[in-house]
């Protein structure tokens, strides 16, 4: 039986600022697992610890994950260079059920960096585009500069995604719509019986997106979530990552909301 | 199955046989006044003619007239199998790695029937019901031989008989030992455990000793008091989320996790790197970890379960109802370790009663 905490080298070949305390790193890795829309990896610096990160593209040659400063883990990734190694593992977890809903139009719903676990599902619908209806991007940040992957939404569009975007707060130069990523919802026709809502971002964020989905008639088995607990192991036996009778490292994080409604939303949960 | 009516003086002999076949051997001891699993040499060390008293917050052992009329310590076989402190992998900072996995061949005698079950319990957490097995927890598991002893002495914290897992615990260890008046009855319930059972003296129970077993079953049975009501449990507790008991019980609990500490089952950590000074080597290690550390559920640092009405509810309702849609089974045997160890005396099973009928 192998050690199931064993850890691949990743080569960082690429470094890419998103913003002031967000960076996509790009990860050259030796016989990486296929992986699939809304799975993570853990990303290990030595001496440091792990941090469970999601994959936050579809493309192969390089494994992209995009980090937020936000911790002691985090911190000393951020001190780290192209051309230093990592250690990873991985792929974990389950995924936006894409393959099950062709021919459906499908409702991507994105928060902040949630949008760094939607873009897999993005770049998987444009690389299949004409097996699927109408694909709707909604994404919402706090302020223009939270907004992610801003070169990519010329390319998104071209793709036949119908990209809505908002923030909290405007800056300088902000034109576009202001206010949180629900009411996006007033520029979006939907057939509910054949729309699919898959998303990502503040628990909060989600729990209003969800209610809003199912007021417009979206059935609970269509709408998924990708919910966030602290995965230390990722392999199921360090309890901390537990959300009521799952674990997000390996029940989740991807869920449809039918599965969680008891526990969704109940607060310290 | 083979069973045989053993002298008392013969049982010494098993501890031997065990040695010879390659086992380390862990029983219960007397230690610092509690009874306690420790490895032992010979069965002059195992804890003998005592017995204990268990109440809420309460440990005190006596001398008493069985061989093996006490339950357990606070110390359960989950400090062998899944222990307090295990190397998961060394990692150099070239990223090149190796696993250093602790094998063991554990003999554990006078295994009760909660501790038993909790073995059950724990094979799903990190094998049977795990995708990715755990192979530290394997190695020290595979070779695993039990000899269990059915309780005749029930502690007034046990609920076994709530949990289905006691107090007596046929077909589910390699040996089984009922202890009567004049000699124990023994069962083989594997081919080791009847190959084992096979060197030790002894003669054809008699009908006589089937009758003062059941006796000693029956009053262990009624001697057992608490009670927890299964029926439909998860679903029930899942109703009771919101509940203001949880604020009640918060006002006494002080969030030590004494109790997911002694209980056989819990089985959470935390992983740490330890490193060595010169910082040529990390040694990735997981240690027990409790959820009722406020930091135990912190995502990004900030705790989600802040309150300790949040913590206690995470705990109850894990071992009576999560476990439940986890892996088929409930998190608790019935042992009662959590009631004796609360240092402020709460008792689950009064918990689970109060949230039941006005929770």
């Amino acid at each position: 039986m192998g050690n199931p905490f064993v850890l691949k080298r990743a080569l960082i070949e690429e470094v890419v600022e998103e913003n002031e305390n967000t960076r996509r790193f790009l990860l050259k890795v030796d016989g990486f697992s296929e992986f699939k829309p809304g799975q993570f990896n853990m990303l290990y610096v030595y001496a440091q610890g792990e941090v469970p990160i999601s994959i936050s593209s579809m493309r192969r040659d390089l494994i992209e994950h995009t980090v937020r400063l936000v911790g002691e883990v985090t911190e000393d990734l951020f001190l780290l260079k192209e051309g230093d190694y990592i250690g990873i593992r991985g792929p974990y977890g389950t995924h936006f059920p894409v393959e099950r809903y062709e021919g459906w139009d499908i409702v991507l719903v994105a928060g902040g960096l949630g949008l760094a676990d939607i873009k897999p599902v993005v770049e998987y619908l444009i690389e299949r585009r004409e097996v699927y209806g109408r694909v709707f991007l909604l994404v919402g940040a706090k302020n223009p500069s939270g907004l992610l992957y801003k070169g990519d939404y010329k390319k998104w569009k071209e793709g036949g995604i119908e990209l809505l975007l908002t923030v909290d707060k405007p800056a300088e130069g902000w034109s576009g719509h202001v206010g949180v990523v629900t009411e996006l919802f007033k520029f979006v026709e939907l057939e509910p019986h054949r729309t699919v809502g898959m998303m990502c971002g503040p628990e909060v964020m989600m729990y209003f997106t969800t209610k809003k989905l199912l007021k417009l008639g979206l059935s609970k088995g269509n709408i998924y979530l990708s919910m966030e607990r602290h995965m230390k192991c990722a392999v199921g036996t360090c309890g901390h990552c537990q959300f009521g009778y799952t674990f997000v490292c390996k029940d989740g994080p991807i869920f449809s909301y039918e599965r969680i409604k008891p526990i969704f939303g109940v607060k310290e949960l | 199955m083979l069973e045989k009516l053993v002298p008392k003086e013969e049982l010494g002999n098993l501890i031997d046989l065990l040695k010879e076949r390659g086992y380390t051997v862990v029983a219960p001891v007397v230690k610092d006044g509690v009874i306690l699993f420790e490895e032992v040499g010979s069965f002059s060390e195992v804890a003998r003619g005592v017995e204990e008293e268990q109440e809420k917050g309460y440990y005190r052992i006596k001398e008493g007239e069985f061989w093996f009329g006490y339950v357990h310590g606070p110390n359960s076989l989950k400090h062998f199998l899944h222990p307090p402190r295990t190397e998961l992998i060394r990692i150099k900072p070239d990223l090149s790695q190796e696993t250093l996995l602790e094998r063991k061949k554990y003999a554990f005698f006078g295994v009760r029937g909660c501790d038993l079950a909790s073995l059950r319990i724990l094979d799903d957490v990190f094998i049977k019901k795990n995708p990715h097995k755990d192979s530290h927890y394997s190695a020290l598991r595979e070779d695993v031989f039990t000899v269990a002893v059915n309780c005749t002495h029930p502690a007034k914290t046990c609920f076994c008989t709530s949990m289905g897992t006691g107090p007596f615990t046929e077909g589910k260890s390699d040996l089984t030992i009922t202890e009567l008046k004049e000699a124990f009855l023994i069962r083989a319930f594997t081919e080791e455990g009847e190959e084992i059972l096979e060197g030790l003296r002894g003669e054809v129970p008699k009908e006589e000793d089937y009758e003062e077993e059941r006796t000693l079953r029956e009053r262990a049975v009624s001697g057992i008091r608490r009670r927890v009501d299964r029926e439909g449990l998860p679903r029930k507790l899942l109703e009771k989320l919101e509940s203001p008991l949880w604020k009640e019980i918060a006002k006494r609990c002080l969030a030590c996790g004494s109790c997911a500490m002694v209980c056989p089952t819990c089985f959470c950590y935390e992983v740490v790197d330890d490193i060595s000074l010169d910082g040529s080597e990390s040694v990735r290690l997981r240690r027990w970890d409790v959820c009722f550390r406020e930091e135990f559920s912190a995502i990004h640092g900030i705790p989600l379960r802040s309150s300790i009405a949040s913590r206690y509810r995470q705990w109850l309702l894990h071992k009576f109802s999560y476990w439940v849609g986890q892996f088929g089974e409930f998190g608790c045997v019935g042992c009662g370790r959590c009631i004796t160890w609360c240092p402020v005396g709460i008792d689950i099973t009064e918990e689970v009663g109060r949230l039941l009928s006005d929770g």
